[in-house]
């Protein structure tokens, strides 16, 4: 899919730190034809929420880090966020991003009947990288209330 | 160049909110995780009318009640029994036999919010005849909560999933004999908890009360900051006899604390560690 040119015109001139995907079960071969095109050295880390039944979640780094030319992680509590590094969310725990760039853990109630929820991240990363931030949901954009921008740039693929 | 660099204003009232908390009030939430807390403190918000956190500071300061209803929020127990089953089959693996060779045991359930990981190793250890000559102590900041675990009432619809998981954590016996089911309600066994002392404990704030065998603190210090956490180890470390165990959350690690060559892995996947 290509993309939106107002989104070229929005990243224009932008910096930024992080990369942020959220996806539902779906975006798994979606991501399988994005990310190994990111090649070797890629400086932004990338943080990545999938909702998929907990069994999968645990493979995905595996299934991964097989096609992806970075180093492919699962976000651990406290642990600083590497550039250049890709993460999934572990199974059965919200994933945060916090001030000292680093990620937390949260075992609190389910969102919208899922855990991890795309939004918490997606809530927590924009308040800690504000605009230096890209936010992708694929394959339809989350409701979050989130300062993210712009708000059509609800695509991953 | 990045706005997180310069703190908000909600940042600002958010430490403002946990000062004024441990010192009217005495709880200690100021070395709780940045992001976690602010979600919790929204929440909390929207659901006591408050449109800032300022104002809900003033209310928190003015009237107790007020507190008391926003520890609810901040301590939201989200907890489930014999969560992540193999736990507890390390713990029949690598602990139970040690624990067995002690003539009388002292286990301590750190942050045991409403009490399903406290039921779920009362039973364990019965299964593995060591109730008797244990006591447990059950631990929390939150009075609600250590009400409700000292009451063992769990909602019905809850015992599909936690017999499906006692059932995959190696329970040797039929789930439904460990509670009554009455009114919507699964009231378990008296028995489980006569040598159970649930208690006030703050990991923050208070030291070691007892020596311990096996400290059981799970999805408790993913809340606590470095700093946090560093002394809640402490205490364990201290609590803790020699060749002691220790069990955390599946996703909690010590690799980041100064303990952590203090302890060996016993079950990597299921973090269970033992006192060098």
């Amino acid at each position: 899919m290509r993309p939106d040119p107002s989104l070229d015109m929005a990243l224009q001139g932008r910096q930024f730190e992080a990369v942020v995907i959220g996806a539902s079960a779906g975006g798994v071969n979606a991501l399988m034809q994005v990310l190994p095109a990111l090649p070797r050295g890629y400086r932004l880390p990338i943080v990545v929420v999938l909702h998929v039944r907990s069994g999968r979640q645990n493979q995905l780094v595996d299934v991964f880090q097989q096609r992806v030319q970075l180093p492919v992680r699962e976000a651990g509590d406290k642990e600083d966020v590497i550039p250049g590094t890709l993460y999934f969310a572990p199974a059965g725990y919200h994933l945060l991003l916090e001030n000292e760039r680093s990620f937390s853990l949260s075992c609190d109630a389910p969102l919208h009947f899922a855990r991890p929820a795309i939004d918490i991240t997606m809530e927590s990363a924009a308040d800690v990288y504000g605009a230096a931030w890209r936010a992708s949901c694929s394959p339809a954009p989350m409701t979050t209330g989130r300062k993210a921008w712009p708000p059509s740039a609800g695509r991953a693929a | 160049m990045s706005d997180g660099a310069q703190i908000s204003s909600v940042e600002i009232e958010l430490r403002m909110l946990m000062e004024a908390i441990f010192l009217r009030y005495s709880y200690d939430f100021r070395d709780y995780t940045g992001a976690s807390q602010k979600r919790r403190v929204l929440h909390a918000m929207a659901e006591m009318g408050c449109a800032t956190v300022s104002q809900l500071q003033s209310r928190v300061l003015h009237e107790p009640s007020a507190f008391s209803q926003l520890l609810q929020y901040l301590t939201i127990p989200v907890t489930e029994m014999f969560r992540d089953p193999t736990y507890y089959i390390g713990l029949r693996e690598h602990v139970m036999p040690v624990l067995g060779t002690y003539p009388s045991l002292k286990i301590w359930v750190a942050g045991c919010s409403t009490g399903e990981e406290v039921y779920s190793l009362a039973i364990l250890l019965k299964e593995e005849g060591l109730l008797e000559r244990s006591i447990i102590y059950a631990t929390d900041i939150n009075p609600q909560s250590l009400e409700k675990a000292r009451k063992g009432v769990f909602p019905l619809e809850n015992m599909r999933t936690y017999t499906a998981n006692y059932q995959a954590a190696g329970g040797r016996r039929a789930f439904s004999d460990y509670y009554t089911a009455a009114y919507n309600a699964a009231l378990f066994d008296r028995s489980l908890c006569e040598n159970v002392t649930f208690a006030d404990h703050s990991l923050a704030t208070d030291s070691v009360f007892a020596e311990t065998q096996f400290i059981s603190c799970r999805n408790v210090m993913i809340y606590f900051n470095k700093k946090l956490q560093e002394r809640a180890l402490g205490l364990f470390h201290e609590s803790l006899c020699h060749r002691g165990f220790l069990g955390l959350g599946s996703k909690e690690s010590i690799d980041f604390s100064s303990y952590g060559p203090k302890f060996e892995v016993l079950a990597k996947r299921d973090r269970l560690f033992r006192k060098r």
